[in-house]
């Protein structure tokens, strides 16, 4: 990607950031993130940690389930449920992302800066 | 333990041989971008396995299997934490630092802030996590040394340790692409190979594996549940929040996450990489579980009170000399693989940041950097030794959250700011490194790994001062809560500086 | 352990033994070469396969501790075939890549399979298993052709291992599985991981022994055609091929050399040269072959070559045809004492020579070409302002102005004409008949005017002529020749005939007089084309220019007649009409 861009940039005058980090484009570009990145952060971090908290505090997940399988081990493998589930989220929406911010350096270097 | 001939054979053959054929190739890598990125030439899936090969390290298999094999429960609780941490890696830090373009600590202060310092207190801060890794690797590599060879503890350690200040010095085995993806398949492999084992003793059945763990150890039944080993809710708290945000204040690590040369590759090689190491973490449970069944507890003891020699001591049992050997053998490759990188980076860090421009205030030659870095180089695998010397009881994965922990306070905080928080400056960024660097080093020197009422448990013998064996709980906040203070009442600010890294951090922008 | 561990390094010797013999023969060579074909990948797999059968069968087996060393034919259901046929089995995969590996080691596991005994379906599934990874391994190690001999020694160790789990995974129940497997482990890496090694050394030592032989037959092909050049830049054809046929009798070493025109032998040098001369006829069919079809021939035998003598020593020939121009115009034979001593570095030397010296010859002509037209461009430079005709000319009118101011009025026109068709020349090879005509008849004219007393020329031509394309200037220097040579002499009666007359293929333009002709040694030198003296080169770039932009067909027929004097012509085939399109 910047390779490309790289060969225009060379006669274009430095840019300015300011500029592009007050822009519409780029704070929704921001928000979008927020929204995506902070909940989904929020939750990984409350169910890791729930195991710990949970195990240390409390014995009801030792309950077995399934013959001497307790709750606590379905527990600790959803969390790499979870992690394979959030990663490919993430790539997926990274992509979208990718998109958003390819639209703003064209802009910003289409005009200098001075993206609307 | 006697040697036994068939396996040091097989074993210096396999690791003899990476070595020279590894040390060849490194040779013949001219640019540091064939040393990242094998000349662009890496597929999606490829970079995926070397990414997990950089991940996973060996030490950490070796320690996890034991922790496992002698604790149950809790000993898996390292496995999810390091899993884990690769969520916090790709959510929070991955995708910023690659777009900045830094993949050093180093690099990335300096997208930011110019001051010396600031570097300086950062090498600072990679020392220490490289001596605290080294640590590990070499406990776990003179352990090998030690069972395969059946030589004492001590004299394992100190052959290992100048057999790779040598290896390093000679610039050899830099942990290439392709390197890491060997490593990642046969760990793998020979990890697949050793579950498929175990669970064909359980004819498959997950459940009367279980079942039978139940009854093969002496803690009967609790071994299957968590508080065997951490009994103290704060304690394991406080493990389990190194563990996760160790990783992400490593950069040097994550190096190797995006460096293809496209997005749609570096996303392709998150999804591998993410099945690599999740099936690997799920392994180390069957490991686990097989060592303490197979093998038993007073065996693992016997040959490494931290029990890092459960793994390959399972291969063994099940598996014969010759799959022992080789896990042994890929273990310790790999661990020389990661060693010769650690010690070089805690080289130069020291060299150029510390030694070239606070001590010799930028005007070092080149030649004077150069041997700078030698000598630290030596004193850095000196120090370890001598260190490692006495972590003897000490399990590996223990150890490498130890350096977690650091990297967790002294580093993640800054990293953190710097992208994410406006007002962060310079004095900020030093006060975050120093205070979650010095607070995680003294509280560790406090702590029961160090001091310990109970004679040849720890270090040295008396009561901790602090009770917690690893004080992220108490290190990562105080890294926070000091740069917090520090911008607060340094009153600097750059709001441009921080326009273009934010920026550049969110779009991927890249001057040419 | 140790004994198994002797026996194995020496059964893999064996093998190692037949394979180094496999390296020598060109088949296998062909593998190398990584030519992707299935037809040659299911014979490559097949090959690999028998030779990892064959490692089966020289192998060894274990009854319980001991070692049966006879080579195993059948086994009992207690004994365990150790089999060293993962060696065959990856250096397929490493070579013909995953197909011909899997393929090999289906073939292998199959046997193994088919033996039984402990571990015999361990012993099937590692085998296509193993050669499925080296070969998809391979490329993903190295980019040279075949893996180094370290690299192979390192992929050689682990396929043993593999099979030692695949043992232990199939066969969980005996516990004694462990304790053979802790036997045989190690030996079977060692023994396996070096002869692999040893064997990819081999093959890399073939690789490099065909490269350095092409190299050096390259390097040998290039420096005789450099030394070919001067040779052939000669004119003269006996010349020319005495020295190619030396040089190349010498610098190959072949029994013989023979370089040939279309129609006789120019030169022979080495043995039978007693009854292989130069200016023997070509009679043979092989010959005329390769002359037709411009394309290496080679005879194998003695009767392919046709020499009328039996005591010939001659046996085989490489018969090469040199191409000018699209036509082959000389051979050059290769006679070899045998045919065996043919082999494919001389027919690919002997290719490669004679494309290098058809490629040489092209750009001589070419440059000659180029010399000639040159060279008529500056003549014809000259004659634009040849001062004695200018002269002669004015003069010529000056003195008809006052005798006939009708005909020195015509002359100057004519005097203009034939200037301004001086100047057209140098901008076209070919120029339209009629175009031509018009540039002699001027001249003509001139020339009669001038020596009105002395001589007559008619000039006959159809009343349409051809839309022919001849060179510029050709039939005007003829007249010019008669005139100045032919008639000089001639005080009176002198008469000059420029026929342009329709024959079935060709027009025939020819200039006749009736002087004094030309002398014997004349008439030779002219027609062996050698003429290089001041007199006669007008002639001769003439006779250059018509042989090279027409052909060999058109170039001058000259004879002396009978009634005196000498006639001139040559002949312009018809289908020139149709080359028009190449000048414009």
């Amino acid at each position: 990607m910047s390779g490309q861009l790289d060969k225009q940039e060379r006669t274009m005058p430095k840019v300015d950031y300011v500029k592009v980090a007050k822009s519409p484009q780029f704070k929704k570009l921001m928000q979008d993130r927020k929204r995506f990145i902070l909940p989904l952060t929020i939750f990984f971090f409350v169910f890791y940690f729930m195991l710990p908290i949970l195990t240390s505090y409390t014995t009801f997940l030792n309950t077995p389930v399934f013959g001497d399988i307790s709750w606590v081990w379905i527990f600790a493998f959803s969390q790499f449920v979870m992690t394979w589930v959030l990663c490919t989220i993430y790539v997926k929406k990274a992509s979208s992302f990718d998109e958003q911010a390819d639209q703003i350096i064209a802009d910003q270097i289409e005009k200098g800066g001075k993206a609307s | 333990m006697k040697m036994d001939m068939t396996v040091v054979i097989l074993f210096l053959l396999i690791v003899i041989l990476t070595l020279v054929i590894t040390y060849f190739a490194a040779k013949r890598t001219q640019t540091t971008g064939d040393f990242y990125t094998a000349g662009g030439g890496l597929t999606g899936w490829q970079n995926g396995l070397a990414i997990a090969g950089d991940y996973l390290s060996a030490a950490s298999f070796l320690g996890i299997a034991g922790a496992i094999a002698l604790n149950g429960f809790d000993g898996f609780f390292y496995s999810i934490g390091f899993l884990i941490a690769y969520l916090v890696v790709l959510f929070l830090v991955a995708e910023p630092l690659r777009n900045l373009g830094k993949y050093t600590l180093a690099d990335m202060i300096n997208a930011r802030f110019d001051a010396k310092k600031v570097r300086g207190a950062a090498a600072l801060s990679t020392i220490t996590i490289v001596l605290f890794y080294m640590i590990a690797q070499l406990v776990g590599a003179g352990a090998l040394i030690q069972l395969l060879f059946g030589i004492d503890y001590w004299i394992a350690v100190l052959i290992v340790g100048v057999m790779m200040t040598i290896y390093v010095l000679f610039g050899g085995m830099i942990a290439t692409s392709w390197v890491q993806i060997t490593k990642a398949v046969l760990l793998m492999a020979g990890m697949v190979i050793i579950s498929f084992l175990v669970l064909l003793k359980y004819n498959f059945n997950i459940s009367t594996m279980f079942t039978e763990v139940k009854t093969v150890t002496s803690h009967g039944a609790d071994f299957l549940k968590p508080g065997l080993k951490y009994t103290e809710p704060l304690g394991t708290i406080s493990l389990m929040i190194a563990l996760v945000l160790g990783t992400a204040g490593l950069p040097h690590i994550l190096m190797r996450f995006f460096t293809v040369k496209d997005a749609r590759t570096a996303r392709s090689s998150v999804i591998t990489a993410t099945w690599t190491i999740g099936i690997f973490y799920i392994l180390t449970l069957f490991l686990g579980f097989g060592a303490a069944a197979f093998v038993g507890h007073s065996d693992i003891l016997a040959a490494n009170p931290g029990g890092n020699m459960a793994a390959p001591l399972l291969a063994k049992a099940i598996g014969g000399d010759i799959l022992f050997a080789f896990i042994s053998a890929v273990a310790f490759a790999t661990i020389l693989a990661v060693v010769a990188g650690l010690v070089l980076s805690g080289a130069s860090a020291f060299a150029h940041d510390l030694y070239g421009q606070i001590m010799k205030k930028g005007k070092a030659t080149d030649r004077q950097q150069m041997l700078a870095a030698r000598y630290a180089a030596l004193a850095v695998s000196i120090f370890s030794i001598i260190l490692a010397l006495f972590a003897q009881t000490l399990n590996v994965a223990f150890l490498v959250s130890l350096a977690f922990c650091i990297a967790a306070s002294a580093n993640l905080p800054i990293i953190l700011y710097t992208v994410y928080w406006k007002k962060f400056n310079t004095a900020g960024a030093i006060t975050a490194m120093l205070s979650g660097l010095l607070s995680a080093l003294i509280l560790v020197s406090i702590s029961p790994s160090v001091f310990s009422p109970v004679e040849g448990a720890a270090l040295f013998v008396g009561d901790p001062l602090f009770p917690l064996a690893n004080p992220a709980l108490v290190s990562v906040p105080l890294g926070f809560l000091g740069g917090y203070i520090g911008t607060i009442l340094s009153k600097e600010q750059d709001p441009v500086r921080y326009a273009e890294v934010k920026v550049k951090a969110n779009t991927g922008y890249r001057e040419s | 352990m140790k004994e198994l561990t002797m026996i194995l390094f020496e059964r893999l010797g064996l093998l190692l033994v037949i394979a180094f013999v496999l390296t020598r023969t060109p088949g296998f060579r062909s593998l190398l070469y990584r030519e992707y074909s299935l037809k040659m990948s299911i014979v490559h797999a097949f090959v690999f396969g028998l030779f990892g059968v064959a490692s089966t069968i020289t192998g060894i087996m274990m009854d319980g501790e001991t070692i049966i060393r006879s080579f195993i034919w059948t086994v009992e259901a207690d004994q365990l075939v150790v089999s060293s046929s993962l060696v065959a089995i990856v250096m397929a995969g490493l070579l013909g890549g995953p197909f011909v590996g899997f393929g090999a080691g289906s073939i292998a596991g199959a046997h193994l399979l088919f033996l039984g005994g402990i571990g015999a379906v361990a012993n099937g599934i590692v085998n296509p298993l193993t050669g499925l990874l080296a070969g998809l391994t391979a490329r993903f190690f190295s980019n040279e052709r075949v893996i180094s001999p370290m690299k192979a020694l390192f992929i050689g160790i682990f396929p043993p291992v593999l099979h030692m789990q695949l043992l232990l995974i199939i066969n969980p129940g005996a516990n004694g599985t462990v304790a053979i497997v802790n036997q045989i482990g190690l030996p079977l890496v060692l023994s396996n991981s070096i002869a692999i090694a040893i064997f990819t050394a081999m093959i890399g030592i073939v690789l490099r022994e065909q490269e350095n032989e092409a190299a050096l037959a390259a390097k040998q092909a290039l420096s005789i055609a450099e030394e070919a050049l001067p040779f052939l830049k000669k004119d003269y054809p006996q010349q020319m091929a005495a020295g190619i046929a030396d040089l190349l009798h010498e610098r190959l070493r072949l029994a013989a050399v023979s370089v040939t025109s279309g129609t006789e032998v120019l030169a022979h040098v080495g043995i039978a040269d007693d009854h292989h001369r130069a200016g023997d006829q070509i009679i043979t069919a092989i010959s005329r072959e390769a002359m037709r079809t411009k394309e290496m021939k080679i005879a194998y035998s003695r009767s392919e070559i046709q020499c009328g003598r039996q005591d010939c020593p001659l046996d085989a020939a490489i018969i090469i045809p040199v191409v000018e121009a699209d036509e082959a115009t000389w051979l050059i034979k290769f006679y070899f004492r045998k045919a065996q001593h043919i082999r494919p570095v001389e027919i690919m030397l002997a290719k490669g020579l004679g494309q290098l010296m058809s490629k040489q010859l092209n750009t001589i002509a070419a440059e000659k070409l180029k010399s000639h037209i040159r060279d008529a461009e500056l003549r014809n430079l000259q004659a634009q302002i040849n001062p004695h005709f200018l002269f002669n000319t004015l003069h010529l009118i000056s003195s008809l102005f006052r005798e006939d101011s009708e005909r020195a009025r015509y002359i100057t026109v004519q005097l203009a004409n034939y200037m301004r068709f001086n100047l057209k020349l140098v901008s076209n090879p070919l120029v339209k008949l009629e175009k031509e005509c018009a540039h002699v008849a001027a001249y003509i004219d001139i020339i009669q005017a001038r020596f009105a007393s002395q001589m007559a020329i008619h000039f006959s031509r159809p009343d349409h002529l051809p839309e022919v394309y001849i060179p510029p200037s050709t039939i005007q220097p003829l007249v010019e020749n008669a005139v100045q040579h032919g008639l000089r002499n001639v005080t009176h009666n002198g008469r000059i005939d420029v026929r342009i007359k329709e024959e079935t293929d060709t027009w025939c333009i020819s200039v006749t007089d009736n002087g004094i002709g030309f002398s014997r040694e004349r008439l030779l030198a002219m027609r062996e084309k050698q003429a290089e003296d001041a007199d006669r080169t007008g002639l001769n770039n003439v006779n250059q220019r018509l042989i090279q932009l027409v052909g060999e067909t058109a170039q001058l027929q000259f004879e002396n007649l009978d009634e005196g004097g000498c006639k001139v012509l040559f002949r312009i085939p018809k289908t020139m009409q149709q080359r028009k399109e190449e000048i414009s």
